[in-house]
């Protein structure tokens, strides 16, 4: 699968209109050789709307400018990550499962980022 | 020895950016139209450019990462097409008038018809980008640029009332058979001017040629510092000589001649070769600039290799890139163009390409992943958040205001 | 800017956004030179069911985002995952330059262009 083919495309559960893809998240088990295990789908990220998302102001630690980083942060506020296991299918939509966990989007800081 | 001339990047940019055959031609008629009441908007362009060049230098000298790839990286690939194909069209049509300027001067100084020298010219200038070594092309066509000196010199020279002069410079507003909108007109076009996006992709890109690191930012603010006042003045200059001789005849500036005559009347002969020296070097510098800036921007976006400090065969298609734009840019003016009608059109698709270009840079510049401990600090955010409103009001001013206006007519 | 929600379990690792760390990132070979664009992330199955990148489909990316899923695989450029060696601003591999089958173009370009031209196989300057 494509991830490219995923995002953008309109997140619903149950009928309802959720949100849109904005990105996917994965876990690297082992960060210091990254080649090594294939890095994990944790769950899809879901964003009120498409676009802004990819300066992730609203994720990562990058708070400056501030007034940029308000107008953003708030342009996605509501975004939230869906584990993979509350995705019921992926096709023209996404479909979740209902009563679906909505988890936070926060990545923690610096999480192993090197400069 | 090596450190001392680093400083000939922000000399040469700055050349191509404000003294390049399109601004000489329009600082001229700014000063022959309106005196210094324009010069604000020179000084305000230096600020900006030296502000987001500095911020794009540093990126790139501690990164790593070239400005384009930031941009693409940042908006997308759809959005950072839109600036390619806005900062292209911009930077392709000012090499064009570059290549018909240096043959414009050829003939001010060998009385020779300019058309029989597009070709030499396109030639040479593919042989230096070919194989001369960066850092000779930022040294020759830097020192010699400065040879605009002259326009200084002529400005004093002329005995000017400064008195006059200084009113001028202080109303910020137009004369009195010119309009406000003909005034706001050419304030964008300055303004767009000082701060075209290729620029800074020369600036950054350069700043990798000369294989800055993290121990070189002080070399960034001395290059800026230096460099685009630098070329904020000889532009202020410019508009000054026009202002004093041109102005109060009456005398209209359309062409490059009429740039140059003041020094001539302030200097006499030897000043008028003195200074058209100083253009060639200046336009071919610019040509040189702008031919690169191509290349950077488009290997870049597409992540290919790129570069003059590698041999051409580990940067093949960069390379495509530069005798690609030479060559078109040589068919172009082979058909007997104007140079400067050129650069007048390609204010507009700068306008596109001006907040495309900066709101990615300030984003980076605070974003540790990129810069570590070197992040933004307060100040020069604020400046730079100012700067980029000015940017999007002068990108959504510009096109209705050539209508408008027609050009400035 | 914090929000309320719960923090998810997956914590022993490093997590990655794909579009926000990996796309339109620069792909480098073993030596540091750029190669291309990363445009987008090709995910399978393992045996235990999971999804997971197996690898970096590489070019802009404009035509798979315009024109979505109908450019068949083969013709897509593509770097395997372990080749990865490092994911920072750009995202690092231990490729060799020549065994990389997406750059054919470049190739091209260099034996048929530039390395025809003379001077082309030299050194700068």
């Amino acid at each position: 699968m494509i991830l490219g083919e995923v995002l953008s495309r309109p997140v619903r559960c149950d009928g309802e209109d959720v949100g849109v893809v904005i990105d996917a998240r994965f876990l690297l088990r082992d960060p210091d050789r990254p080649g090594r295990t294939p890095p994990e789908l944790v769950g899809l990220i879901v964003g009120p709307r498409r676009g802004a998302a990819f300066l992730g102001y609203e994720r990562a630690d990058v708070v400056r400018p501030k007034l940029l980083n308000g107008w953003f942060a708030r342009r996605q506020r509501g975004s939230f990550l869906v584990d993979v296991d509350d995705i019921d299918q992926v096709g023209e939509t996404v479909e979740l499962r209902p009563g679906f966990t909505r988890w936070s989007v926060q990545l923690p800081p610096h999480g192993g980022e090197s400069a | 020895m090596k450190k001392l001339l680093g400083v000939t990047l922000g000399i040469l940019t700055a050349i191509g950016g404000f003294v390049d055959i399109g601004d000489l031609v329009t600082n001229a008629v700014v000063g022959s139209r309106f005196g210094l009441s324009l010069a604000w908007v020179v000084v305000l362009g230096v600020g900006g450019i030296s502000l987001f060049a500095h911020m794009s230098g540093k990126v790139t000298a501690i990164s790593g990462r070239a400005t384009f790839e930031i941009i693409r990286e940042r908006l997308g690939p759809r959005a950072a097409l839109a600036n390619l194909i806005g900062s292209m069209a911009m930077t392709l049509l000012t090499l064009m008038a570059e290549i018909g300027g240096v043959a414009l001067t050829l003939q001010l100084l060998t009385g020779v018809v300019p058309v029989v020298y597009i070709l030499p010219v396109a030639l040479v200038l593919w042989l230096i980008l070919w194989r001369v070594k960066f850092s000779m092309l930022e040294n020759v066509a830097g020192l010699m640029g400065l040879l605009l000196i002259a326009f200084v010199v002529a400005l004093f020279q002329l005995g000017p009332d400064w008195g006059e002069l200084g009113r001028q410079l202080v109303q910020n507003q137009p004369t009195s058979n010119e309009n406000g909108l003909t005034y706001a007109f050419y304030a964008v076009a300055l303004f767009g001017a000082a701060m075209t996006p290729y620029e800074v992709f020369f600036f950054s890109s350069g700043a990798a040629e000369d294989k800055w690191d993290s121990t070189d930012l002080w070399l960034s603010r001395v290059n800026v510092s230096l460099g685009f006042p630098l070329g904020g003045l000889l532009s202020i200059a410019i508009a000054g000589c026009a202002a004093v001789v041109l102005l109060p005849a009456g005398i209209g500036v359309s062409s490059l001649s009429q740039v140059v005559a003041p020094v001539g009347v302030a200097l006499g002969v030897a000043g008028i070769v003195v200074v058209l020296v100083g253009v060639l070097a200046a336009t071919g510098g610019a040509a040189i600039e702008t031919a690169l800036s191509c290349g950077y921007a488009i290997a870049q976006y597409a992540g290919w290799p790129w570069g003059k400090r590698v041999r051409p065969a580990q940067a093949p298609q960069f390379h495509a890139v530069l005798l690609g734009v030479v060559v078109v840019s040589c068919l172009v003016m082979l058909s007997g163009i104007d140079p400067v009608m050129v650069t007048e059109f390609s204010v507009v698709f700068s306008a596109v390409a001006l907040p495309l270009t900066y709101f990615p840079i300030l984003v980076v510049a605070n974003d540790p992943q990129y810069l570590g401990e070197h992040t933004n600090g307060p100040v020069l955010n604020f400046f730079a958040l100012i700067y980029l409103v000015i940017v999007l009001v002068v990108a959504v001013a510009a096109v209705p205001l050539m209508i408008l206006t027609r050009m400035g007519a | 800017m914090p929000d309320d929600l719960p923090q998810h379990p997956a914590q022993d690792g490093r997590l990655l956004d794909a579009n926000l760390h990996l796309l339109d990132r620069q792909l480098l070979d073993r030596d540091g030179r750029p190669v291309l664009a990363i445009g987008d992330v090709e995910m399978d199955r393992t045996e235990g069911g999971r999804l997971v990148i197996t690898c970096l489909v590489l070019g802009s990316g404009l035509t798979a985002r315009f024109f979505g899923a109908d450019r068949p695989v083969s013709t897509r450029e593509t770097m395997a995952w372990d080749a990865v060696t490092e994911i920072n601003a750009a995202i690092s591999t231990d490729a060799d330059r020549d065994d990389i089958p997406g750059l054919w173009i470049e190739r091209w370009w260099r034996d048929h262009v530039i390395g025809r031209i003379p001077g082309g196989r030299h050194d700068p300057g």
